[in-house]
């Protein structure tokens, strides 16, 4: 208001009081006023906490599920790690036969065959596997962790996956034959193998127990000769000590005619 | 205004309320704001202030910043109640009090706020809010123009001319005073 006469000044000094809030008036506003801006600041520093509330317990979802994912991960790394490095041993081992448990094979019905365990093979080709085999036991577990893993996932079992059950189970049933004593059986079983799977990546546990069953059953010229090929082709091999054995101390005589098997 | 900036980022609000409460009440009234809703009004725009304090920059007075959202805080009210707007200068005195004043000077102070009152109901609608802003409330004539949306020469053009209508107003009322007292005296 510069430059107005006192009356001017008056007049609208007067005004400006008239149209005022009163004092009593303008203390509830200032109350009000102080009340909704407490009550704003509360509200607003609840909605910082509901807001960190939020974004904690969301933070602590994530570390969950990156925690919980990553150990599924790293169980079916460690799963497929130990199933790749399963395969990938058996792949570079020579025998698919591995010495089991002596004693127990010894005592098992008098046989001098050891007990044998198999071991599912790789589709690595055979000459990959012309290196001394290792001596450890047999790793079922190995093998359930390898199928399991991929059953758990829902995989679809692969129809290699069939065949190698398939001569896992021949050459097993085959194996527990010859510690039984049944080497005309085990025969039997392993010729049937070598029908059904010409290219078997079992080969050389094959070869070894068709030389053993045909030593063990008399036919010691054959035996002789599958032994010969044998040590040819797996000149290292585990299973060297047990065709000799198996063939060494048998005559050439023909054996007692086995029940229910057809010699060769 | 640096020092009204700080004050506000320091969120005194009820000291903007005790500086500025009175203009943003009468910004309300001017706008249509019924009496009985304007004390929500009012407190409406001190927590518009307060939530947003920070975006006050100072580059206009903290008056032209409030009468700002004084104008869209009665826009919202106004909406809310599209039956009770009321005429400008006719219910500005019937919704105050004078405060603990003697009957004298409360006489003396209302017959002069009523010919202000009478002066601006009869000023054109143009002059009068750049009359009331400009020399009542004392907001800058650049301010006014932008606030009002109008040329400065424009706004300073209306304030001259408002200025020497309530001058004239005055003397007249003045005279005629002088006048009475005399024929009475």
């Amino acid at each position: 208001m510069d430059d107005l006469d006192q009356s001017e000044e008056f007049h609208l000094a007067a005004w400006q009081r008239v149209h005022a809030p009163g004092p009593r008036v303008a203390a509830e506003h200032l109350r009000r006023l102080q009340s909704a801006v407490l009550a704003d600041r509360l509200r607003r520093r609840r909605r910082v906490l509901i807001t960190a509330a939020a974004a904690v317990a969301t933070a602590a979802v994530l570390l969950l599920a990156v925690w919980l994912g990553g150990s599924s991960l790293d169980q079916e790394h460690r799963a497929s790690g130990e199933a790749a490095a399963s395969f990938t041993r058996l792949g570079r081992e020579p025998s698919r036969v591995i010495p089991g448990d002596r004693r127990s094979a010894e005592s098992d019905i008098g046989s001098h065959e050891p007990a044998m365990a198999v071991i599912p093979p790789t589709s690595e080709p055979p000459s990959s596997r012309e290196r001394p085999v290792s001596t450890s036991q047999p790793r079922p577990v190995e093998r359930h962790v390898s199928r399991t893993s991929s059953e758990e996932h829902g995989a679809p079992v692969s129809s290699s996956s069939d065949t190698l059950s398939e001569e896992i189970h021949l050459l097993g049933s085959a194996s527990a034959s010859l510690r039984a004593g049944d080497p005309g059986r085990a025969l039997a079983l392993l010729r049937d193998h070598e029908r059904r799977f010409q290219n078997s990546s079992l080969l050389e546990e094959r070869s070894a127990w068709i030389a053993v069953a045909l030593c063990r059953l008399h036919r010691r010229p054959e035996g002789i000769r599958v032994a010969s090929e044998f040590v040819a082709r797996y000149p290292n091999s585990l299973h060297l000590p047990r065709i000799q054995s198996a063939c060494a101390t048998m005559t050439s005589e023909p054996p007692s005619p086995q029940p229910g098997v057809k010699p060769r | 205004m640096g020092r009204e900036r700080a004050r506000l980022a320091g969120v005194d609000v009820a000291e903007a309320y005790r500086q500025h409460g009175p203009f943003v009440w009468r910004a309300l009234l001017r706008f249509g704001v019924p009496p009985n809703t304007l004390d929500d009004a009012t407190q409406d725009v001190f927590l518009v202030v307060y939530r947003r304090r920070r975006d006050y920059d100072g580059r206009r007075s903290l008056r032209a910043w409030l009468y700002g959202i004084a104008r869209n805080v009665a826009q919202k009210h106004r909406a809310r109640h599209p039956h009770e707007v009321v005429a400008l200068a006719e219910d500005l005195a019937s919704s105050t009090e004078l405060g603990n004043s003697c009957p004298h000077e409360h006489a003396v102070t209302r017959e002069a706020a009523d010919f202000v009152d009478r002066f601006l109901g009869k000023l054109d609608k143009d002059k009068r809010e750049i009359f009331v802003l400009g020399v009542i409330e004392g907001l800058y004539v650049a301010e006014i123009a932008e606030l009002l949306s109008l040329n400065i020469n424009t706004a300073y053009s209306r304030l001259r001319s408002a200025r020497k209508e309530f001058t004239s107003a005055l003397y007249r009322h003045a005279a005629r005073d002088r006048m009475l007292t005399k024929r009475n005296g």
